[in-house]
């Protein structure tokens, strides 16, 4: 459409096809800049709440500017290049990261299904192979670095990834065959509204193949539990020890666009992505809402398991992907092929199944809600609810200021 | 136009990354060159119109088969000074090889009714892959994973035989 209108003001075809690619990919940059400045921040603040902390409050109103400020403190600093370093490579390295993490988005879909900047026929295992990049990106920082913990960090990383992207690929075959096309659109498209239409509840392998795909993406991008190439108390960084400024940006810009990209791809493939009901079709703000809210739960249940989850050792994380999650990924591969031969003729079956896991795992979550709820309540210290800080309010002696922790305590024994 | 363009890029950093990784002397750098000769190649598969085949190119080649020989090559000791040059040429082995070789792939070249470009080259092939490899050549497709299963566990024979010992 862009470039019919563009060729129509008289501009070559060649031309305006560039000018086209250049625009959606400067768009997709700045997403993936902006984005991981403000996820490191709802990281950090989440990360806050589940340590009983404060989280970070200095910068802007309730410290939801620090993003820019670390950003602008990661550009200023100086750009060291380590004695003995491979100069070409160790440049090189991180431009690589940004490049994989960035290639991905050019198939994830932005809320309507049709939505996407290339919507490829060969999509997701252009998202899957992509990340090739990555791996290619870590190995060079951690060689070039020339320092030992990087070449660990480095090494470890490529160990990881390779081993894990098969579970990944593996994880997402289910949803690939129930619908008969490796095109997100189309993969998108295949799903409702309402969770029993989603494919991730179309059947138990489903489910199995998608707990499966989010486990092995965790591993794949390199975030705690899986985080042992940046492992902090055994490889002081890991591959990218020995970088500084804006080139240690590019990492952590990588790391954080990642999360976007494996929620992204997760809603888009299993979670039913954008769509709305039919009586609400072609709401197309209402759609990426839905599409934003959904990805951001996934990224949220990443930051959970980053900070509630302990490391894994190296050995159990190759034990982990090899014995566990590759087997699983078989088991659902071949479960899914047996049951759509078996509940080929008979749509009842495939409602009544849908309907029933989705119902189930709806009650486990809720299950699981009113437990948490519960034993928040029963708490003798609520967790969280003292204010750590002197408002500006109870500064200027408005209102009282909040009681001091001990006598807390005390009323609460009293009460209990 | 755009395809012409792509071709051109695509193959030409094939050709430039692939004179690296035979040429250099640093075996990381030529094997860190030969990861995005692979890469190219893939590009130079979606240029003509092969999604599928491109993105195993780049799932096998470049995301396995390139990793991993990287990997290899960071475990060697003094990988950065090798001690023996590769540019020393062979004489006349050397020669009859290369030509041998160049002109097995001159004979192919010539005799191959090569596919016009089609107007619809962004079909897509994954439909027609499957139709054939399932149907047409089915037998092939199971002798071939049956190797490659045979492979796999005699690969993990001799390394649970090398632990034992």
């Amino acid at each position: 459409m862009i470039i019919e209108l563009l060729t129509s003001v008289g501009i070559p075809e060649l031309a305006a096809k560039f000018i086209f690619a250049g625009a959606v990919g400067f768009l997709a940059i700045n997403f993936i800049a902006v984005y991981a400045g403000v996820v490191s921040v709802i990281e950090r603040k989440v990360a806050a709440k589940m340590q009983s902390r404060v989280g970070p409050n200095r910068v802007g109103p309730g410290g939801w500017l620090q993003w820019l400020a670390d950003g602008i403190k990661l550009m200023l600093k100086e750009d060291i290049h380590p004695h003995g370093a491979d100069h070409f490579l160790f440049n090189m390295a991180p431009f690589l990261i940004v490049c994989g993490v960035a290639g991905a988005f050019a198939v994830l879909p932005w809320g309507p299904a049709h939505a996407i900047a290339a919507d490829l026929n060969v999509g997701i295992l252009y998202f899957i192979s992509i990340t090739s990049l990555v791996v290619v990106g870590i190995l060079m920082a951690g060689w070039s670095s020339n320092n030992k913990w990087a070449l660990i960090g480095g090494m470890r990383a490529a160990a990881q990834i390779v081993s894990y992207e098969i579970p990944v690929a593996m994880g997402l075959l289910p949803a690939i065959m129930i619908v008969g096309s490796l095109q997100v659109s189309a993969l998108t498209e295949s799903q409702g509204f309402m969770p029993w239409d989603w494919t991730a509840f179309d059947n138990p392998f489903a489910l199995l193949g998608f707990l499966v795909f989010l486990t092995g993406s965790v591993a794949e991008s390199n975030r705690a539990p899986f985080d042992l190439p940046e492992a902090e108390s055994e490889l002081v960084a890991g591959f990218f020890t020995e970088y500084s400024g804006f080139r240690f940006a590019c990492f952590t810009l990588g790391e954080f666009a990642a999360t976007w990209a494996i929620g992204a791809i997760t809603t888009a493939v299993y979670l039913g992505g954008g769509q709305l009901p039919p009586s609400m079709a072609g709401m197309i703000p209402l759609s990426i809402g839905l599409f934003v809210l959904k990805t951001m739960s996934v990224v949220f249940l990443l930051m959970w398991f980053r900070w509630t989850l302990p490391r894994f050792r190296i050995d159990q994380m190759m034990d982990f992907s090899w014995k566990y999650l590759l087997p699983l990924s078989l088991v659902a591969f071949f479960g899914q092929a047996i049951y759509i031969l078996i509940s080929w003729d008979s749509p009842a079956m495939q409602t009544i199944v849908s309907h029933l896991l989705a119902l189930a795992v709806l009650g486990v979550i809720f299950l699981f809600a009113g437990r948490v709820a519960y034993n928040i309540k029963i708490q003798l210290i609520p967790i969280n609810t003292l204010s750590t800080e002197i408002g500006p309010l109870e500064r200027a002696g408005k209102i009282a200021p909040p009681p001091a922790v001990v006598e807390e305590v005390e009323t609460a024994e009293e009460g209990a | 136009m755009t395809q012409s363009v792509f071709f051109a890029i695509f193959s030409g950093l094939t050709l430039v990354t692939a004179g690296i990784v035979a040429l250099n002397q640093n075996l990381i750098r030529a094997a860190f060159a030969l990861f995005f000769c692979l890469f190219a190649v893939a590009g130079v598969y979606v240029t003509l119109g092969g999604d599928f085949v491109a993105m195993v190119q780049l799932m096998v080649y470049a995301g396995g088969v390139a990793i991993l020989l990287t990997f290899g090559a960071m475990l060697t000791a003094d990988v950065s000074q090798p001690s023996g040059s590769n540019l020393n040429f062979q004489g006349v082995w050397a020669m009859i090889g290369g030509v041998s070789f160049f002109s097995v792939l001159y004979y192919v070249l010539e005799e191959t009714q090569w596919p016009l470009k089609g107007t619809n080259y962004l079909d897509p092939t994954t439909k027609e892959l499957g139709k054939l490899l399932l149907k047409d050549y089915l037998l092939p497709f199971e002798v071939i994973s049956f190797l490659l299963l045979i492979a796999m566990v005699g690969a993990v024979y001799l390394v649970l035989k090398g632990e034992q010992e």
